[in-house]
């Protein structure tokens, strides 16, 4: 799913500008950096990953999904943040900050400011006194910067909103002719006036306001982003009714892609400031057992087992090829004992690892599957092998 | 019957949703038509659930007393900023 942005611009200023003299505007492209759109069921959490290792963590879902977040960003390699953003006080964006404040070093804590009651915001609070993490309540037009050529603005931020989704942190990532644009939960009254102070707000890749509900996502802003892709961040099942059918059809009409967390889980996009990738299937709105799969992700791409713990009882794939692999009909197989484990029908992206754990402590988190609690493997030794949708091993360890 | 207590986190389109004091790990949700009309969002209250209806009492003082001690203590945070 690549998209040659920089090559289209190109086009365009050649063509517009061909009474001036003609300048070389074609961008190179910059080393890789990521957004990891992390699936912490309805709720928010986004992982923002620069080329030259700086890192911002925006929300952490609710508290219930702290510890998968943190596993996810320890599975990633993180130890410490630079940046963590509470885009407002709702417990489904805060409450998973929590794990993270407890067990990864923080650099500089953002805040929106907006004072909440719930015992989760204080322990939030206290924890950033009591580590003395910097604190900052931004304002918009405030910027961070990740590296020279990834700036992150702040677009909006109210702490004097008397509604706390109206209070929400909003941001606009931009590496060179990538953005992303990051609503937190802010409604129309924030896109309004967001249009009317003249902020740019275009972007190739939108995360849309509170999880697809139709309190955001209005569609002059949304015509305004003019988003090639975007994501929504909901946990299949609501009881709210996310995402709702007129801001499918909104996103739609501006001929964006659709991606969700709830259907694809954690969203990962890489791109080098020109083009971009996602390793994602794109939103069906049938369900996460959906059983049509998009064209980039059905391809077979090479998955191995990396690793195998017999006493732990966990097995880790990794997907080592350059385009996402969906797992639906591949089987994990314990040899002694011919035990199969069926695959879900969810992707792997470009490599990234899985982990299938059995036994007692066998568990199901972010990059983690529980097959059962039952013992699997031998301890005195027992092969695994990965069999791959046609049937065929692909990868074996003794 | 008991009570338990809650913070009102949040309104989401239909319902109210509450969390369980002190952990708030625990969430309930409530259709908005059941709820006392005069509740808002950072409310702390006593929820009794005898089967058929929800009983919601408002704590009105611990509501007072907790909004001060996270305002404090935000302003402190602040004055180091």
């Amino acid at each position: 799913m690549k998209k040659l942005i920089g090559l289209l611009m190109f086009t365009l200023l050649v063509v517009a500008g061909c009474t001036e003299p003609v300048e070389e505007t074609y961008e190179a492209p910059l080393k890789e950096m990521t957004v990891h759109f992390i699936d912490v069921g309805q709720g928010d959490s986004i992982f923002i990953e620069a080329p030259n290792g700086k890192t911002m963590l925006i929300d952490g879902g609710v508290k219930g999904a702290g510890k998968e977040v943190v596993a996810y960003l320890k599975a990633q390699g993180v130890n410490r943040l630079d940046y963590v953003v509470a885009t407002h006080p709702d417990a489904d964006h805060i409450g998973g900050l929590i794990s993270v404040l407890n067990s990864i070093s923080i650099k500089e804590f953002i805040d929106s400011g907006k004072v909440h009651t719930s015992q989760t915001y204080e322990e939030m609070l206290s924890l950033i006194q009591a580590k003395n993490i910097k604190f900052t309540i931004p304002k918009a037009g405030d910027e961070f910067q990740l590296e020279d050529n990834l700036i992150i603005e702040v677009l909006a931020a109210d702490e004097t909103a008397s509604d706390n989704n109206d209070a929400s942190i909003v941001l606009r990532a931009e590496y060179q002719n990538i953005s992303f644009l990051l609503m937190g939960d802010a409604d129309h009254g924030v896109e309004q006036e967001l249009l009317q102070k003249g902020t740019d707000v275009q972007a190739t890749i939108l995360k849309a306001g509170h999880h697809g509900s139709n309190t955001s996502s209005s569609p002059k802003f949304v015509e305004a982003v003019s988003p090639l892709a975007t994501i929504l961040s909901y946990g299949q099942d609501n009881k709210y009714g996310h995402p709702h059918a007129e801001v499918i059809d909104i996103l739609k009409n501006v001929n964006s892609e659709i991606y969700s967390t709830a259907e694809a889980g954690t969203i990962v996009i890489t791109t080098d400031g020109v083009t971009y990738d996602i390793g994602a299937p794109q939103w069906t709105g049938v369900g996460a057992t959906s059983s049509i799969p998009a064209s980039a992700s059905t391809k077979s791409g090479k998955v191995e087992l990396i690793s195998k713990d017999l006493y732990e009882e966990i097995v880790v794939i990794q997907n080592s090829s350059n385009q996402s692999v969906n797992l639906e009909g591949w089987k994990l197989i314990s040899v002694e004992g011919n035990q199969v484990f069926d695959f879900p029908d969810m992707n792997l992206a470009p490599g990234k690892k899985l982990s299938i754990t059995s036994g007692l402590d066998a568990k199901a988190g972010a990059g983690t599957l529980e097959w059962t609690k039952r013992q699997i493997w031998l301890n005195s030794g027992d092969a695994a092998q990965l069999v791959n949708v046609k049937g065929e091993v692909v990868s074996e360890l003794q | 019957m008991n009570y338990n207590k809650y913070t009102l986190d949040r309104f989401d389109g239909d319902y109210a949703i509450f969390l369980k004091r002190p952990e708030e790990t625990e969430q309930l949700l409530i259709h908005h038509t059941e709820i006392p009309s005069e509740l808002k969002e950072g409310d702390i209250v006593n929820i009794m659930d005898d089967g058929f209806d929800y009983k919601i009492e408002l704590l009105k003082e611990e509501t007072e007393n907790q909004k001060a001690r996270v305002n404090n203590l935000l302003q402190q945070l602040r004055n180091k900023e």
